[in-house]
C-alpha cells in the first residue's frame, strides 16, 4: 500500500476516474453558486437608486415582496427605476407558482411540481442538500468507523471482540430496512435524524475494513520499531498505523457519498422523513407516483441523481484501483 | 464442513442477540403516550380509571410500564394490591383508579387484600369494601345496599371470606377446573365465577390445551367474564378463528400475568431480569408473540406470514435472474475486451451499477404503466439491474485475472481448445469470487425490493412496512426489522458455505480457524 500522495497522483493519470473527479467538482460548484442558477431575487439589482448586491442571498427586508417577477414588471411600468442582473431561473426551490405540474418551458426549464414549484429551481438547490448531507454524514461515520476499528485492531483482546460482534450485528441488519424503520418510528423524523441513523448503521462496516488493515499494518517492521524506539501506543496508532491502513477507509468514504446521497433521495421519494424544509431530488420524483405521465419530475432530477452516483463510483473505482497495485496490474 | 457450518451457526447466536437489541432500541425510540400528556390531562386521567386504564393499557403493549434492562422491584399481583389499599386509606387522587384497578385484579387479589384489611383504620376499610362492590357484582353475588348502613359492604366481605377463603387456594382452584371440564353444570360455572381472576392460570392452561370446541368454548367465557374483556369463543368457531382468539389471550397473559400470580422465592429473582422491556420483548418476538398491528388489528405474526414470502421469493428471484445472467455477460465483456464493443459494455455495466432502484422502478412503471401481479416480470427486471451491472462487472474482472494465470497459461500450451480452456478451467475459477457476493448482493436486493413493491403496488412486505409508517405500527416495523436480520444472517453463513464447498481453497481456510 503506497503513500496516499502516490494514489492520488496515480489517480490523476486515470481518465476515467479524472472526469468523475470532474463531475464532481462541478457539482460542488453548482451546490455553492446554487442562487446563481435559480433563485427568487436578482443577483445584483439597483431599485429606485438602492443598489442590492447579492439579494439572493441576503434577503434584504425593504426587498420583500419584491422578487424577479414584480421587479420586470416595475421596470416595464416605470423604466429606468429598476436596474437588476436576473439569475437563469426566475424563481426560487420553495417558491409556488399557479402554474402546477407545468411541463417544461421558457419560464420552467424542468417544468413544475405539484405545487407550482419549479423543478430546475429545486434540483440545483438539491445538489447543495444532498451533496451537503452526504459528505458530513459519511465523514461522520468514516471518522468513528475508523477509530473503532483502528482502536480494536491494533489493541485487540476485548474490545475487539465487541467490536467484531458489532460489526457482525449490523452486518446482519440490511441497512435500508434499518433506515427506513427507523425513520418511520421517530415522531418527528428529519435530517438531523436521518444521519445519526445513517451514521449508526453505516459505521460497522468501515470499522470492519479499518480494523482488517490495521491489524496487517500493526505487524510491519516499521511498527515494532517505532515500538522499540519506546513511542506510546497512542503515537504509533496515530503517527505509524493509521496513516498507512487508512486507504480502505478512503475508498469506502467515497462509495458511501454516493450510496448516501441514494438513501436520501430514496427515502425522500418514499416520502418518509423530511418533507418541505429543503430542496431534495426525491420529494421531486415522489410527486411522479401520483402523475406517472409527468416525465419532467423524474427525467432531471433523476439524471442529477445518476450523475452524482456514477461520478463517485468512477473516483472510488479510481482510488481503489491507484491503492491496489494487484488491481493495476489487471486493468492493464 | 458440517463442522465450520455449525460452528458459523454458533457465532450467529450472538449476532442475533446483537440484533435484537438494536431493533430493542429502536422500540425504545417508540413515543410513550404517557408522556404526551401536560399536568391537567394527568390530573383529569386520575379522575377518569376508565381512561386512565385504556392509557396504561396501549403502555404496557408496548412494556413501557416495565424498567429496560432490570427490574429491582418487579411487581406482582400482591405488591399492586398493597398499593392500592395504602391509596384507599389515603384516600388521595390516585383513590378512584387504585378503586378501579382492585376490582380489575378481582379474586386473585382477594388473598392478599383481606387480612390486611384490618390493619386499615375503620374508614379506610370501609372505602376498600365499598370499592369491592363491583367485583362482588361480577361474581354474581347479591350486593348489599350500602345507603342504609355504611358498614354492609365491609359485613358482606368479612362473611363472604369466612366462607369461601379455603376455595381460593391452588388446589381447591385445580380441582374445581378439572370438575368443569368433565362436564359443565351451573353450580360448577358459579363456583368458578365466584373465584374469578384468582383461577386465571389454569382457566387459560386449560383453554390452550382441549381440543373440544364445547370446552374451549367454556373456558374462554369464563375467562372473558373474569377479565371483562372480549367475549366466549363460539362453539362452531372456525379453526382460524380459534387460533386467533388463543393466540390473543396468550398474549394478553404474557403481558398481565404479575396482576394475577404472586411471585415468591426463584420466581422472585426471575423477575427482576424477566419483568423487563428488554426481557418480555425478546421472549415475545422469539415465540411469535408479535402483537397486534396498530393499523389494522391483525396478529402481526399472521400478516408477516402473508406477507414476508412475496418479499422473499421476489428477491430470490431476482437474485437468480442477475446471476444466470452476470456469468454469460461478464464472460462476453472479457472476451470482447479491448474492442469497440467492449467500451459499450462497460459504460452500459457501470450505469448499470449505479443506477438508482427506485427511479429504475418508477421509470418502468411509468412507462409499461403496470399495476398488477401479471407484469411480475417488470418489476423483477427492475430489482435485478443493479444486481446484474455489479455481478457482470465483478465477473468480468474476476476472469480477465484468471486468464491470465499460470495454469491457464498451461493449459494452454498443452493444447486445450478454446471451449476447454473457457469453461473448465477459467469460468469455474472466476464464478467463484462471485459467489461470495450473494451474501452482500442480499440485503441490498431486500432494500430494493422494499422500494419496488412501492413502486408497483405490490403487497408484500416493503408495501406494508410504508402504510405501517402512516399509521406509526411499531409492531409490525419491529417485526419486519427483525425477520430481515434473520434472513440476512442466515444467507451470509449460507454464501460463505456455499464457497467453501465449492472452493477447496476456502474450504481449508475456513476449516482451520475463524474466518478473518
Amino acid at each position: 500500500m503506497g503513500s496516499l500522495s502516490h494514489a492520488l497522483h496515480r489517480l490523476t493519470e486515470r481518465r476515467l476516474a479524472r472526469w468523475g473527479a470532474l463531475a464532481l467538482a462541478l457539482l460542488s460548484l453548482v451546490a455553492i453558486l446554487a442562487e446563481l442558477f435559480a433563485s427568487d431575487y436578482p443577483l445584483l439589482c439597483s431599485v429606485d437608486g438602492v443598489v442590492y448586491v447579492l439579494p439572493a442571498v441576503t434577503h434584504p427586508r425593504s426587498l420583500t415582496g419584491r422578487d424577479n417577477a414584480r421587479l420586470a414588471e416595475q421596470s416595464v411600468e416605470r423604466p429606468g427605476s429598476v436596474f437588476a442582473v436576473y439569475p437563469v431561473v426566475r424563481h426560487g426551490p420553495t417558491s409556488e407558482s399557479p402554474a402546477r405540474l407545468a411541463p417544461p418551458s421558457a419560464e420552467h426549464p424542468f417544468g413544475t411540481d405539484s405545487r407550482g414549484r419549479d423543478v430546475f429551481a429545486q434540483t440545483i438547490h438539491g445538489v447543495r442538500t444532498q451533496l451537503g448531507f452526504a459528505l458530513l454524514t459519511v465523514c461522520a461515520y468514516v471518522a468513528l468507523g475508523a477509530f473503532i476499528g483502528a482502536t480494536a485492531g491494533y489493541f485487540g483482546g476485548t474490545i475487539d471482540f465487541f467490536t467484531e460482534r458489532v460489526t457482525d450485528t449490523m452486518s446482519a441488519i440490511p441497512s435500508f430496512v434499518l433506515i427506513l424503520c427507523v425513520q418511520a418510528a421517530l415522531p418527528h423524523p428529519n435530517l438531523e435524524t436521518l444521519f445519526v441513523t445513517v451514521v449508526a448503521a453505516r459505521f460497522a462496516e468501515v470499522a470492519r475494513l479499518v480494523r482488517v488493515e490495521v491489524v496487517d499494518v500493526s505487524t510491519r517492521d516499521y511498527v515494532l520499531a517505532a515500538r522499540a524506539l519506546g513511542a506510546s501506543p497512542l503515537r504509533v496508532l496515530l503517527r505509524h498505523v493509521l496513516p498507512n491502513a487508512r486507504g480502505q477507509a478512503i475508498v469506502s468514504a467515497t462509495f458511501g457519498l454516493g450510496a448516501v446521497v441514494l438513501l436520501e433521495a430514496q427515502l425522500d421519494f418514499l416520502r418518509v422523513g423530511d418533507r418541505g424544509r429543503f430542496a431534495s431530488w426525491g420529494q421531486v420524483m415522489s410527486d411522479v407516483r401520483d402523475r406517472p405521465d409527468a416525465y419532467w419530475l423524474l427525467l432531471f432530477p433523476g439524471l442529477f441523481l445518476l450523475a452524482t452516483v456514477v461520478a463517485t463510483n468512477l473516483v472510488g473505482e479510481g482510488l481503489r484501483d491507484a491503492l491496489d497495485p494487484r488491481a493495476r496490474s489487471k486493468r492493464a | 464442513m458440517l463442522r465450520y457450518t455449525l460452528r458459523r451457526a454458533l457465532w450467529a447466536v450472538p449476532t442475533l442477540f446483537g440484533v435484537s437489541f438494536v431493533v430493542f432500541l429502536l422500540t425504545t425510540l417508540f413515543p410513550d403516550p404517557a408522556t404526551r400528556l401536560s399536568l391537567q390531562e394527568r390530573e383529569a386521567l386520575l379522575r377518569t380509571p376508565q381512561a386512565h386504564f385504556a392509557l396504561e393499557e396501549r403502555r404496557r403493549g408496548l412494556f413501557l410500564d416495565l424498567p429496560r434492562v432490570v427490574n429491582v422491584v418487579p411487581r406482582d399481583v400482591r405488591v399492586v394490591t398493597e398499593e392500592c389499599l395504602l391509596h384507599l386509606q389515603l384516600d388521595d387522587n390516585e383513590g378512584p383508579v387504585a378503586a378501579n384497578t382492585l376490582v380489575r385484579l378481582g379474586g386473585a387479589a382477594l388473598p392478599h387484600l383481606m387480612p390486611r384489611l384490618d390493619a386499615l383504620d375503620p374508614e379506610g376499610r370501609r372505602r376498600v369494601s365499598r370499592a369491592l362492590l363491583p367485583l362482588a357484582a361480577r361474581m354474581g353475588l347479591e350486593v348489599p345496599d350500602t345507603t342504609t348502613d355504611p358498614d354492609a359492604a365491609l359485613l358482606f366481605w368479612r362473611r363472604f371470606w369466612d366462607d369461601r377463603s379455603t376455595d381460593f387456594t391452588a388446589p381447591a382452584v385445580r380441582r374445581s377446573v378439572a370438575r368443569f371440564a368433565q362436564k359443565a353444570t351451573p353450580a360448577r360455572q358459579r363456583e368458578l365465577e365466584i373465584l374469578d381472576t384468582y383461577a386465571l392460570p389454569e382457566l387459560l392452561a386449560a383453554a390452550l390445551e382441549t381440543n373440544d370446541p364445547e370446552v374451549r368454548a367454556r373456558f374462554t367465557g369464563l375467562l372473558a367474564h373474569a377479565t371483562q374483556r372480549s367475549a366466549a369463543l363460539p362453539v362452531d368457531a372456525s379453526a382460524a378463528e380459534a387460533r386467533r382468539a388463543l393466540a390473543d389471550w396468550r398474549s394478553w397473559w404474557f403481558i398481565h400475568e404479575p396482576d394475577f400470580v404472586e411471585r415468591e422465592g426463584t420466581a422472585r429473582v426471575a423477575a427482576t431480569l424477566g419483568d423487563t422491556r428488554y426481557a418480555k420483548w425478546t421472549v415475545g418476538a422469539a415465540t411469535g408473540q408479535l402483537g397486534l398491528s396498530t393499523r389494522d388489528n391483525e396478529p402481526v405474526y399472521a400478516k408477516l406470514k402473508e406477507r414476508a414470502p412475496v418479499t422473499f421469493v421476489m428477491t430470490f428471484l431476482a437474485m437468480l435472474l442477475a446471476f444466470t445472467l452476470a456469468v454469460p455477460i461478464g464472460a462476453f465483456a472479457a472476451w470482447r475486451r479491448g474492442r469497440a464493443w467492449n467500451r459499450v459494455i462497460t459504460a452500459a455495466l457501470f450505469v448499470g451499477y449505479s443506477l438508482p432502484t427506485f427511479w429504475v422502478a418508477q421509470v418502468l412503471f411509468s412507462l409499461a404503466k403496470v399495476r398488477s401481479y401479471a407484469g411480475v416480470a417488470v418489476p423483477l427486471v427492475a430489482l435485478a439491474i443493479t444486481s446484474l451491472a455489479t455481478l457482470s462487472r465483478h465477473q468480468r474482472s474476476s476472469l480477465l485475472e484468471v486468464i491470465h494465470a499460470d495454469y491457464v497459461r498451461t493449459a494452454r500450451a498443452k493444447g486445450a481448445s478454446a471451449m476447454r480452456l473457457a469453461l473448465v478451467h477459467a469460468l469455474r475459477n472466476a464464478v467463484l469470487p462471485t459467489v461470495t457476493l450473494a451474501g452482500f448482493q442480499f440485503p441490498a436486493l431486500l432494500g430494493g425490493a422494499f422500494v419496488i413493491e412501492e413502486v408497483f403496488s405490490i403487497r408484500g412486505m416493503g408495501w406494508e412496512t410504508l402504510r405501517a409508517i402512516e399509521a406509526h405500527d411499531t409492531a409490525w416495523i419491529v417485526a419486519t426489522v427483525l425477520l430481515s436480520a434473520a434472513v440476512t444472517t442466515v444467507m451470509l453463513i449460507a454464501s460463505d458455505v456455499a464457497l467453501g464447498l465449492l472452493d477447496p481453497r476456502v474450504r481449508e481456510r475456513q476449516l482451520r480457524g475463524r474466518p478473518a
